[in-house]
């Protein structure tokens, strides 16, 4: 029966197609930017450079999201004070995602870091090194973050338990402290005012060092807008590490988990594999971004790329496992990333990772052992994990 | 409360297939059995498929690659199961369809009692609940088997593999209920083909000594 095998062949090829979703990323023109450059009178900063999924339906998505939130925040170099990551010191790396304003980023950075941070002052301690922290789910409250009407594009903001002592947004801390800061809100945190003033929600980098060649990746559009933040910091051989804040959405609806086979983490993940890829790629000035392109002169063989650059990835993956498909993904990809654990960090969950992968022909690397959990979650409702290089 | 076009589509869906379900008459290996038959196993193979791969699948390197390869063979087992079933017995087909639609209504209703609890749980969500309702409906017996097992096996891997999570139990439940569902289907076909066999006239033949 012809008609038969028509129907044989034709669902064949549907549902193996049915739920194939790109996750590649572009770079985005020179100039462009989240939001716009006009709007509010935004700047367009060209030290920062944007990355966007190519496929149409997610950019659709994320323009939409992208008008109800201000722009980044750039204040690439320290105050004066900090020593700078010298070589043969040691460097602290730390995930941590504060959830708003619950996270007491003030009392960590003290208890932790050794950085007393008052009003006006700061203060190292004898324990102190440089560091950076690597930020999701940061409040910025501000006059920028713009007056729009409420809708499916304003999700509401977090929940956050009362905690003592005051809610200290993202730019306040980097100022009271003299850090540099990068900061790129992904969406509002409510539409309502707090505290008398509009909030917006995202992935931060803070650091005691200058941060250079800054990215910011907007994730595959699944549930919520994610903006992933990348910067380089730089030891005083020259050294350089690119650090990566990463914060993935939790679930998709139960129609695209269903359509696109459970695809929401594996997609983002994949998504800042490519857009770091990408970056090397450009950095390293390869135009041609075909897969033959890609694999040289920068890889060994088509699985393992040589990257030039040094880089650490730390953020909130949503995961419940750490078997999960983008975390065997990272694993892959960061093959020099400190073993698990095996602790949560989010309730009974393991959420939260570092991944690491030394640079071809560099230097710094993890010092052995160093990878720990932070047991205090100072009132988030996630517990930070911190490694060091050297 | 304003109901939007993917819950009406469910609801005509849902009529559609308990209509089709009753005003049909049984009718042995007819074009209508064969190929609803196949359209139903087709679509209840691969959703039970992809709904009982996903937590399994997430814990692999292929993820969602995975989901889809077993959501094909799935859909293509139970669109084989249910042509053959169609051509053998049209009153089980009949059947599977007036489940499926039970099972959609069903479905919906308990999306609708989600979507009052869930953040962000939208009218297309609840018709997919539906939509999910209908596959289960369509082979209703072997998924409830296969949910009892798996809880079983899952509850009893959880107690005893300490790094056994509490979510890979209720995968293997899920999984359990999926492998069920797609087995009806062909264990549908197998007895319609064997009352098919046992149906058959006897022809005796008789030697008569004159």
């Amino acid at each position: 029966m012809n008609w038969a095998r028509r129907v044989f062949v034709a669902t064949l090829v549907t549902l193996g197609s049915a739920c194939a979703m790109k996750h590649e990323q572009f770079p985005m023109p020179e100039g462009r930017a989240c939001p716009a450059p006009d709007a509010l009178g935004a700047a367009t900063d060209l030290s920062l450079s944007w990355y966007s999924p190519v496929r149409s339906g997610d950019q659709k998505a994320l323009a939409e999201w992208c008008t109800t939130v201000g722009p980044a925040v750039v204040d690439s170099i320290p105050a004066e004070g900090f020593s700078g990551w010298q070589s043969g010191d040691s460097l602290a790396v730390v995930t941590w995602n504060l959830h708003g304003g619950a996270g007491d980023l003030l009392g960590f950075i003290d208890r932790e870091l050794g950085l007393s941070c008052g009003e006006g002052s700061r203060e190292p301690r004898t324990h102190f090194s440089s560091f950076v922290l690597l930020i999701q789910e940061a409040f910025r409250r501000s006059e920028v973050v713009p007056v729009v009407a409420d809708g499916p594009t304003l999700p509401p903001p977090l929940k956050e338990k009362p905690r003592p002592g005051p809610r200290v947004d993202i730019v306040e801390v980097a100022q009271r402290c003299g850090l540099s800061l990068f900061y790129v809100p992904s969406m509002r945190n409510g539409a309502e005012e707090t505290e008398g003033g509009r909030e917006d929600r995202g992935s931060a980098i803070l650091s005691t060092l200058p941060l250079s060649d800054l990215i910011a990746i907007e994730l595959p559009f699944e549930a919520q807008r994610r903006v992933a933040v990348a910067a380089t910091v730089h030891n005083s051989s020259r050294d350089s590490v690119r650090v990566v804040s990463v914060h993935l959405d939790v679930a998709s609806s139960l129609l695209r988990l269903l359509t696109t086979g459970n695809s929401t983490r594996q997609r983002q993940g994949l998504a800042i594999e490519d857009a770091l890829l990408e970056t090397e790629l450009v950095r390293a000035g390869v135009a041609d971004s075909s897969h033959e392109a890609r694999c040289y002169p920068y890889c060994s063989n088509e699985v393992t790329p040589r990257f030039n650059a040094t880089t650490i990835v730390g953020g909130d993956f949503n995961t419940w496992s750490v078997h999960e498909t983008v975390i065997k993904h990272f694993y892959r990809e960061f093959p020099d990333s400190p073993p698990h654990d095996g602790e949560p960090t989010r309730g009974a969950y393991p959420t939260d990772f570092l991944f690491f992968r030394r640079g071809f022909e560099a230097q710094a690397g993890l010092v052995p052992d160093s990878h720990r959990l932070v047991q205090d979650s100072y009132h988030s409702d996630h517990k930070a994990r911190i490694v060091w290089l050297r | 409360m304003r109901i939007s076009n993917s819950l009406r589509a469910t609801a005509a869906l849902a009529a559609t297939l308990l209509l089709a379900a009753t005003s049909t008459h049984a009718q042995e290996g007819s074009d209508w059995a064969r190929v609803g038959g196949g359209a139903l196993g087709l679509y209840s193979g691969a959703a039970l498929g992809t709904v009982g791969s996903l937590i399994p699948c997430s814990q692999t390197y292929a993820g969602a690659r995975c989901v889809r390869g077993i959501g094909v063979v799935s859909g293509l087992v139970g669109l084989t199961a249910g042509f053959y079933l169609g051509d053998l017995d049209e009153d089980a087909v009949v059947d599977a369809y007036r489940g499926a639609g039970y099972g959609l209504l069903i479905g919906s209703a308990a999306g609708v009692v989600l979507k009052e609890v869930v953040e962000r749980y939208n009218w297309a969500d609840v018709a997919a609940t539906g939509l999910v309702g209908a596959a289960i409906g369509s082979s209703a017996k072997g998924a409830a088997i296969g949910f009892a097992a798996g809880s079983v096996v899952g509850l009893g891997l959880f107690w005893a593999i300490p790094s056994f999570e509490m979510p890979n139990a209720v995968g293997v439940a899920v999984m359990g209920m999926a492998l069920g569902g797609i087995s009806s289907w062909v264990v549908r076909s197998f007895e319609a083909d064997q009352a098919s066999l046992t149906a058959q006239p006897v022809v005796l033949s008789y030697r008569i000594a004159m």
